[in-house]
C-alpha cells in the first residue's frame, strides 16, 4: 500500500504534464480551425515528415523546451529577487496542488479531509505571485497588467468561493474524494446544481484568460501584461505552470461537477469530458473580442455574481426544502 | 448651375477692385486671383456658405514670390464646383494673415506650409511645428514671441510647465504603434483631458520628387505615397493630369479604372476590419477578414500581374486590358468574396461585445466634423455627406455609367464609422460587378493619345478608401510638372483626432485612433509622470520609476 502510494505520487506528475500538453495542443488546434487556420499539425504531411516528424501534437512542449534553452534577460531596474523567484513559486504551488486533486478518482492526498480548502488557497498563489513578478519587473506594462490582474482576481475569488462551497454544502464534505463519491451515489452536480457549474466554468474562462476576459495580457493594449519582461527560462517556467494549470482547472471542474469522469469506462470518459470542455473554451475564445476592464467588471457583477448566489440559494433549497 | 453664378457675383460684390483676375476651366473649376489683404474676408464668406477648405497650397515662383492658393471645395453643395483663390506674396515680405480663426480646416495646411516653405501665416494658434521636429531651432513665426512662449516649444521628451494632470506619451517608436505618429495625452486618472498629435516622422519629400520626373513617371512616385491605397493615389494623379490636358479617357479605360479603384476600397476596408478586430481583441475577425482580403490580392495579380503596386493607371487611360477570361475569374472570385463579406458583416453587426467596445466612443459631432473638414468614412459616420465619387464624378462613377448610393450613418461614434465601412464593402462589390458587366460589353481603346504638356494648373480628386484625396498641379509647359501638392485623407482625419479623444478613457484610445483608419494600435500608459497638482515638473528616468514601484 505504501509503495503503491509513493509510485502513484511520482507517476501523477508526468501524467498531468502529458495531459496538460495534449490539452494545450487541443486548445490551439481548435482555436486555429475556428479561425480558418491550420494550427499545429496532428498528422504531418508526407513531404515534410522527415523534417518535422510524424506528428506535432507535442508542439506546446517544444515551445516550452525552446524557452528553457534560452537565456533569460532580467531588466537592470527590476527587483531581482522577487522577479526571479515568482515563476518558481507559481510552478511549485501549481505542482503541489496536483497532489490533492483526484484524477479519475485516484489521489495520493485527496482523501485528506480539507483538500478542497487547500487547493483553493494553493491556486490563489499563482495570480498573486504573477502580480508581484509583474510589478517588480519595472516595466509600465507589467505594472498595468498587474493592476488588471489584481482587480479581476478579486472578483473571481468571490465567485469561485460561492460556486465551490455550494457543491461542498450539498455533498456535506470538504474533501474532493467524498464529493466525487457523493456524485457517484446520486447524480453529477452539473445536473443537480447547474448554476454552480456555470459560475465555475466562467471562472475557468477568466483564469485561463480566454477571450472576453484576457484583459491582463491583452497584446494590443499591454504587450503581455505581467509577463512582459519575462524571457527565456523564467518564461519557460511560467509556461510550464500554465500547462499544468490548464490540466488542473479542467480536472477540478470534472471532479466537482461531472463526478470525476467515472461513468462507463472511467479514464476514457474523463478524457472525452475534458476534450468537450476544452472545445467549449476554444469556441468561446474564438467568437469573442476582448472586454474593457470596466466592462468585464460590470459583466461579473451583473451576471456572474447573481449566478453564484443562485448556486448557493439553490443548494439550500435542495438540501433543506426538497431534501435530496 | 445657380451656385456658381451666385458665388461669383457675391465675390465680385465683396471684393470690388481687389478681385484681380478670374477664369474658369473645364469641369467647373474657377480660379480667382485677389489681393492679399482680403484673404480673411473671402474665408469668412466661404465659411458662411458652408464651403470646405480642401487645402492651402504654396507654390514657389522664384523671383515673383509665392503663390498661395486656397482651394475651396463646393462640390458637396453643387457637383464639381471648386473655387481656387490665389494670392501672390512677395519674397521680401512673405506674410499672410492666418485664416484659422475663420475655419479650423486651415490649421494643418498653414502649419505644414510654414514648415516646408519660407512663408508665414500670422496668427496661427498652434505655435508648434507640425512636420519639423519640435526642437527645430527656428520659430514658426517671425513675430517676437514672449520669452515664456519660447520656452513652451520644448523638445520632445520634456513637457510644458502649464500642464495640470499627468501626461502620457505614445509613439513614434512604440511596440504597440504600427505607424509613426506621436500622441501626447493629458490625463486625469484614466480620462483623457487633452490630446495632441505630431506627425512628420516619415516625411520623404515626395512632393519635391515629382518636380524632377516627367508627367507619366510621376505616376510611379504617387503610387508609392501610400502602401494601402496606391491605386487611389495614381487615379487622383491621373485625374489632375487629365484635367490639365483637358481630355476625356475612353469608356473602357473608365470602367477598368473604376474596377481597380473599387477593388482597392474592398481590400483596404477588409484590412481595416481586421485591424479593428485586433484592436478590440477579436482575433477571429482579424484572421477571417485577412483571409477574404487575400482573394482581392489574387484578383489584383490576375488583372495586373502585381499584388500591390499595380501600376495600372496611365495619363489618358490605363495600362491593363483584361480579357474575358480574366473578367470571368474576377467575377467568380468576387462572388465568393461577397458571400464571405456578408458573413463578416453579420459577425460584427450582431456581436454584443464588439458593439459595446465601440458604441458611444469617439463621438465626432457634425459641427466639429464640418469645422475640421474630415473626409471619407469618418465624415460619413457623422452624417456629413462628403464623397468625391458622388460630388466630383470621375472615371465611371457618374450615374450614366454606374448606379450606387453614398453610405451615410448618423451614429457619430466608432460603431457608426465601422458600419459605414461595412456597408461600403457591399456598395463597392456592387460597383465592381457593374463594371465587370460593362467591360464584357464595352470594347475599344484604353489609352488616349497625349499631346504636348499644356501650360496651366488643375486639381484632381479621388475618393481613396480613407476619404477624399486631393492633388494640385502647376505646369509651365515643360516636360516636368512645375509643382505638385498632395493632400491625403488621413491628413484631415488626424487633425480631428484630438477632438474625438477628449473625454474618453485611455482604454478607448486604440479603437478611437483606429476608427479613422490610420492603421495603428496604441495604448501606452506610464512613461513619464508629471505631478502638476503640486506645480513641479518631474521627469523620471526608468530607474527612478522602478525605485518608486519597488517601494
Amino acid at each position: 500500500m505504501n509503495s503503491l502510494f509513493i509510485a502513484y505520487s511520482i507517476l501523477i506528475f508526468p501524467i498531468a504534464f502529458f495531459l496538460g500538453i495534449i490539452y494545450s495542443f487541443f486548445l490551439r488546434k481548435v482555436y486555429a480551425r475556428f479561425q480558418a487556420r491550420r494550427g499545429p499539425w496532428l498528422i504531418v504531411p508526407k513531404e515534410v515528415r522527415n523534417i518535422l516528424g510524424l506528428t506535432r501534437i507535442f508542439q506546446p512542449l517544444y515551445d516550452i523546451l525552446k524557452l528553457l534553452y534560452k537565456e533569460s534577460l532580467i531588466p537592470e531596474t527590476a527587483n531581482k529577487k522577487l522577479f526571479k523567484s515568482a515563476p518558481y513559486i507559481i510552478l511549485g504551488s501549481i505542482i503541489l496542488s496536483i497532489l490533492f486533486i483526484p484524477i479519475v478518482g485516484f489521489s495520493p492526498l485527496g482523501s485528506f479531509k480539507f483538500s478542497l480548502i487547500v487547493i483553493l488557497y494553493l491556486l490563489l498563489i499563482p495570480p498573486l505571485l504573477l502580480v508581484i513578478g509583474g510589478s517588480s519587473s519595472s516595466s509600465p506594462w507589467g505594472a498595468i497588467g498587474a493592476k488588471r490582474e489584481v482587480e479581476l482576481t478579486l472578483i473571481y475569488e468571490i465567485i469561485q468561493a460561492f460556486a465551490v462551497f455550494s457543491v461542498a454544502i450539498a455533498a456535506n464534505s470538504l474533501s474532493i474524494l467524498e464529493i466525487i463519491e457523493y456524485q457517484k451515489n446520486h447524480i453529477p452536480f452539473i445536473a443537480l446544481n447547474p448554476f454552480a457549474a456555470i459560475a465555475f466554468l466562467l471562472i475557468i474562462i477568466g483564469k485561463l484568460r480566454i477571450k472576453p476576459f484576457d484583459i491582463p495580457d491583452a497584446p494590443v493594449e499591454v504587450v503581455a501584461g505581467p509577463e512582459t519582461e519575462y524571457s527565456g527560462k523564467l518564461l519557460g517556467i511560467l509556461e510550464l505552470g500554465r500547462t499544468f494549470f490548464i490540466f488542473i482547472s479542467i480536472t477540478l471542474f470534472i471532479d466537482l461537477f461531472l463526478g470525476g469522469g467515472m461513468h462507463f469506462i472511467p479514464s476514457i470518459s474523463f478524457i472525452i469530458e475534458s476534450l468537450v470542455i476544452l472545445f467549449l473554451l476554444a469556441l468561446i475564445n474564438a467568437i469573442n473580442p476582448r472586454y474593457r476592464l470596466d466592462q468585464a467588471f460590470k459583466w461579473c457583477l451583473k451576471y456572474q455574481i447573481p449566478i453564484a448566489i443562485a448556486a448557493i440559494v439553490w443548494t439550500y433549497i435542495l438540501k433543506y426544502i426538497i431534501v435530496f | 448651375m445657380n451656385l456658381i453664378n451666385e458665388v461669383e457675383t457675391n465675390l465680385e460684390k465683396l471684393l470690388g477692385s481687389d478681385l484681380l483676375t478670374k477664369y474658369q476651366k473645364s469641369k467647373r473649376r474657377v480660379y480667382i486671383r485677389i489681393s492679399k489683404n482680403r484673404v480673411k474676408d473671402v474665408a469668412n464668406y466661404f465659411k458662411s456658405i458652408q464651403a470646405r477648405l480642401a487645402h492651402i497650397s504654396v507654390i514657389d515662383l522664384g523671383l515673383n514670390g509665392f503663390d498661395v492658393i486656397y482651394h475651396y471645395a463646393l462640390d458637396h453643395l453643387e457637383r464639381q464646383l471648386h473655387f481656387n483663390i490665389k494670392v501672390n506674396i512677395s519674397r521680401e515680405e512673405p506674410e499672410l494673415p492666418s485664416v484659422t480663426s475663420e475655419t479650423m480646416e486651415a490649421l494643418w495646411p498653414e502649419r505644414e506650409m510654414m514648415d516646408l516653405m519660407p512663408v508665414k501665416f500670422l496668427g496661427n494658434p498652434m505655435k508648434k511645428h507640425l512636420w519639423l521636429p519640435y526642437e527645430w531651432p527656428k520659430p514658426v513665426e517671425s513675430e517676437d514671441l514672449e520669452k515664456d512662449e519660447q520656452e513652451n516649444w520644448v523638445s520632445l521628451p520634456t513637457q510644458s510647465r502649464e500642464i495640470d494632470g499627468s501626461t502620457i506619451l505614445v509613439g513614434p517608436y512604440h511596440p504597440l504603434l504600427l505607424e509613426s505618429c506621436y500622441f501626447k495625452f493629458k490625463v486625469d486618472g484614466e480620462e483623457i483631458l487633452d490630446a495632441e498629435i505630431k506627425v512628420g516622422w516619415n516625411h520623404r519629400g515626395i512632393m519635391k520628387l515629382f518636380e524632377d520626373k516627367s508627367f507619366q513617371r510621376g505616376i510611379f512616385i504617387s503610387e508609392r505615397i501610400c502602401g494601402i491605397c496606391s491605386i487611389a493615389h495614381t487615379t487622383a494623379y491621373c485625374n489632375a493630369m487629365e484635367n490639365l490636358w483637358d481630355l476625356e479617357i475612353p469608356d473602357r479605360a473608365k470602367y477598368i479604372r473604376t474596377l481597380m479603384d473599387e477593388l482597392e476600397r474592398i481590400h483596404s476596408h477588409l484590412l481595416w476590419l481586421a485591424v479593428a478586430g485586433d484592436l478590440i481583441g477579436f482575433e477571429t475577425l482579424f484572421m477571417l477578414a485577412l483571409k477574404t482580403r487575400e482573394k482581392i490580392m489574387d484578383i489584383f495579380e490576375i488583372l495586373s500581374g502585381h499584388r500591390r503596386n499595380t501600376a495600372c493607371n496611365l495619363i489618358g487611360g490605363v495600362r491593363i486590358d483584361p480579357t474575358l477570361e480574366m473578367l470571368q475569374k474576377t467575377e467568380n472570385s468576387l462572388k465568393e468574396v461577397k458571400k464571405e463579406v456578408k458573413l463578416l458583416i453579420s459577425m460584427v453587426q450582431d456581436h454584443k461585445v464588439a458593439q459595446k467596445r465601440m458604441e458611444d466612443i469617439g463621438l465626432l459631432p457634425l459641427q466639429i466634423a464640418k469645422n475640421m473638414g474630415v473626409v471619407g468614412p469618418t465624415a460619413r459616420g457623422s452624417g456629413y455627406k462628403v464623397d468625391s465619387r458622388w460630388s466630383d464624378p470621375f472615371a465611371a462613377y457618374s450615374p450614366e455609367y454606374t448606379t450606387w448610393d453614398v453610405v451615410l450613418e448618423e451614429g457619430k461614434d466608432c460603431w457608426a464609422r465601422t458600419m459605414v465601412r461595412l456597408k461600403e464593402l457591399l456598395v463597392s462589390l456592387d460597383i465592381s460587378f457593374q463594371c465587370i458587366e460593362a467591360l464584357k460589353r464595352v470594347k475599344g481603346p484604353i489609352v488616349e493619345k497625349l499631346g504636348k504638356p499644356p501650360e496651366g494648373e488643375s486639381i484632381g480628386k479621388n475618393e481613396a478608401p480613407r476619404g477624399e484625396l486631393f492633388y494640385y498641379v502647376v505646369s509651365n509647359g515643360s516636360n516636368t510638372p512645375y509643382s505638385i501638392r498632395v493632400r491625403t485623407p488621413s491628413y484631415r482625419n488626424n487633425s480631428a483626432l484630438p477632438f474625438m479623444l477628449k473625454g474618453y478613457t485611455l482604454a478607448d484610445a486604440p479603437i478611437i485612433i483606429g476608427s479613422i483608419d490610420p492603421c495603428m494600435s496604441c495604448t501606452d500608459r506610464i512613461v513619464k509622470v508629471i505631478d502638476a497638482k503640486k506645480g513641479d515638473e518631474k521627469r523620471f528616468t526608468l530607474k527612478e520609476l522602478a525605485r518608486r514601484w519597488k517601494q
